[in-house]
């Protein structure tokens, strides 16, 4: 029992850590592997929550979808290896309190509220148990998350793809680049 | 261990995701705030199905749906980000503004 | 949540037997190559321990302001990953790490973690040929991802369960999984060349670009990152034989023994055809996994559930 205990500890100071640390770190690739640091710290967190197949998927999931977004931050960011440590934050005290105020009124109503904890154990196989439940009782919802997942890739290649919408607005811009870079908007 | 150790963890997710969310004037920063209120939101459904409804597997049907969802609007935020580039040469909230007021 | 008791025997065990397997691989190499050009002699025999040798006692060099933390990550992670993957894969019923559950997802989560590695030795030395390298092989395993994670659900399917020992039992009660699904054991063949980057998919340590990741190691790292890829390969192509061929079965030697044979066979076999295929062009093999890896290896589920269905004998009941 104690030793769950150092467990969950070490990984929520993990996962806690390393996504205060995702918007202190001047380098963008180091905060992008920071936050999925603290994904996977969460993902090991489901072991001590008998979900082992959430776990591993977590695991596929996160790493493949933070390395494409490196590949967007190094792409699209103006300081990727947070070589001039620049400051690109607005309203920063506006925001610490929001994030204060956020978890206060979270963990007041995590402590007051009475939780109706059940006595029940998770089911032996809990793999099987998804696979009956996903393909019985939620197969509607899967097949829904199913068809947003097809609207979402369709939507996406509308936005980004030279033969989409916005296609012609990259030989537009193409001419009038003279090679300078791009602005912020705001300031600095 | 109880459930409202992990929900406070959460929370702490949750916070600190509105905090890098309302802060940073990137647009994939912004994302990166978002995915962690996501990540706080998965630990929570995957607390509340282990010690409120466990013999039923569809917490865990809840909590694949809600990684589904984060795969999503992470795609879909890119292209967001792509999009507004192309139109504007810039990658910040802050000269997006164009349908506020 | 109760795995029984730790044996703390097998890790150690575990990095004796990795070690002796790239020591395997590394010769296998280097005959292979040395073969191929008509030179083998007592060169070959040698060569493998003294470049261990060489690389050991080097210096390590800095570039100009790399990224230290990501840049001797890389083959650090590269190891972990490898060693996390072996902790599923079953010798014998008995000699298993961890028998997960989830085996199957759980490797395979693991290998998706060479991504982050690759990435690292392309983006730490602050240098445009590992960068260049880093990038490709993220386009490279993104695509070869996606046959690999079907087919080993098609290896799953007979046995209703995803754990790789139950997979083991299920093909000694019926028949090896070479034998009722040989698309899926080619396309799960060429995503272990694939994952580790070998052969024809040898996109991070790329010939093209000066040596890629290997343009700015140097050292302890660089002799690291090496025993890195074979030990991945090693893995890659050593869990082909509980989930294709049967596991540890076999007539006369005990189970680790015949699946310790089985493994060095098979990575031997894949090290060698590392250099028998060509190289394309980048693109043409993200093609190849897009438009025809992933439609075949669905074809491959759908066609071993038909099978299943017909003929329930071929799951072992």
């Amino acid at each position: 029992m104690s030793m769950e205990i150092v467990v969950f500890v070490v990984l929520a100071l993990a996962a806690m850590v390393s996504g205060w640390l995702v918007f202190r770190v001047d380098s963008m690739a180091r905060a992008t592997f920071s936050l999925l640091g603290s994904f996977l710290a969460v993902a090991c967190l489901m072991l001590l929550l008998a979900s082992e197949f959430l776990f591993a998927i977590t695991f596929l999931m996160m790493i493949g979808e933070m390395v494409i977004m490196v590949l967007y931050m190094i792409a699209f960011m103006m300081n990727p290896a947070g070589l001039n440590p620049m400051n690109m934050v607005h309203q920063p005290r506006w925001a610490a309190a929001a994030g204060i105020v956020t978890f206060l009124v979270l963990a007041s109503v995590i402590l007051v509220t009475d939780w109706p904890v059940s006595e029940a154990n998770p089911p032996a196989d809990v793999t099987a148990a998804i696979g009956h439940e996903l393909l019985g009782g939620s197969m509607l919802i899967f097949e829904t998350a199913g068809v947003t997942l097809l609207t979402g890739m369709i939507a996406v290649m509308a936005m980004a793809a030279r033969r989409g919408r916005f296609g012609d607005a990259i030989q537009v811009q193409r001419e009038d680049d003279d090679g300078g870079g791009h602005d912020h908007g705001g300031h600095h | 261990m109880s459930l409202e150790w992990f929900l406070l963890l959460g929370a702490a997710l949750i916070g600190i995701g509105v905090w890098g969310a309302l802060s940073q004037m990137s647009i994939v920063m912004l994302m990166m705030g978002l995915e962690l209120m996501l990540n706080g939101v998965l630990l929570s459904v995957v607390a509340f199905w282990y010690y409120v409804a466990p013999d039923s597997a569809k917490g865990q049907v809840f909590a694949i749906i809600v990684m589904t969802l984060m795969a999503v609007e992470a795609a879909l935020g890119f292209a967001i980000v792509i999009a507004v580039y192309r139109g504007k040469m810039l990658d910040t909230v802050d000269g997006a503004g164009d349908l506020k007021g | 949540m109760n795995y029984g008791p730790v044996n703390w025997l097998a890790p150690p065990l575990a990095l004796v037997l990795v070690i002796l397997g790239v020591a395997w691989l590394a010769w296998v190499n280097r005959l292979a190559g040395d073969l191929a050009r008509g030179r083998v002699s007592l060169e070959t025999l040698m060569g493998p321990p003294r470049d261990m040798l060489r690389d050991l006692h080097k210096e390590f060099r800095l570039t100009e302001r790399p990224d230290l933390a990501l840049w001797l990550g890389a083959p650090l992670l590269l190891l972990t990953l490898t060693m996390a993957a072996l902790t599923v894969l079953p010798l014998s019923p008995d000699w298993v790490g961890a028998d997960s559950s989830v085996g199957v997802v759980f490797f395979t989560a693991m290998f998706a973690l060479t991504l982050v590695a690759a990435y690292w030795a392309g983006w730490g030395p602050n240098s445009k040929y590992p960068l260049i390298a880093g990038y490709r092989f993220v386009g490279l395993m993104l695509a070869y991802e996606m046959p690999l994670a079907i087919t080993v659900i098609a290896v799953a399917l007979p046995a209703e369960s995803l754990s790789v020992s139950s997979i083991v039992a299920t093909q000694q009660a019926a028949y090896w999984n070479a034998l009722t699904q040989p698309l899926g054991l080619v396309i799960y063949l060429l995503c272990a060349l694939a994952v580790p980057f070998w052969g024809p998919f040898n996109v991070v340590n790329a010939p093209e670009l000066a040596g890629g990741a290997l343009v700015e190691l140097s050292g302890a790292p660089k002799l690291l990152w090496r025993f890195g890829q074979y030990a991945l390969l090693l893995t890659t192509s050593a869990f082909a034989v509980p989930l294709f061929f049967g596991g540890g079965a076999g007539p006369w030697w005990p189970a680790p023994v015949w699946s310790l044979v089985k493994i060095l066979l098979v990575s031997g076999a894949l090290v060698a055809l590392g250099h028998g295929l060509g190289r394309l062009r980048l693109d043409r093999f993200m093609w190849w996994a897009w438009v025809v890896l992933i439609p075949l290896s669905l074809l491959n589920l759908f066609l071993i559930g038909l099978l299943i269905l017909i003929w329930p004998g071929l799951a072992g009941k």
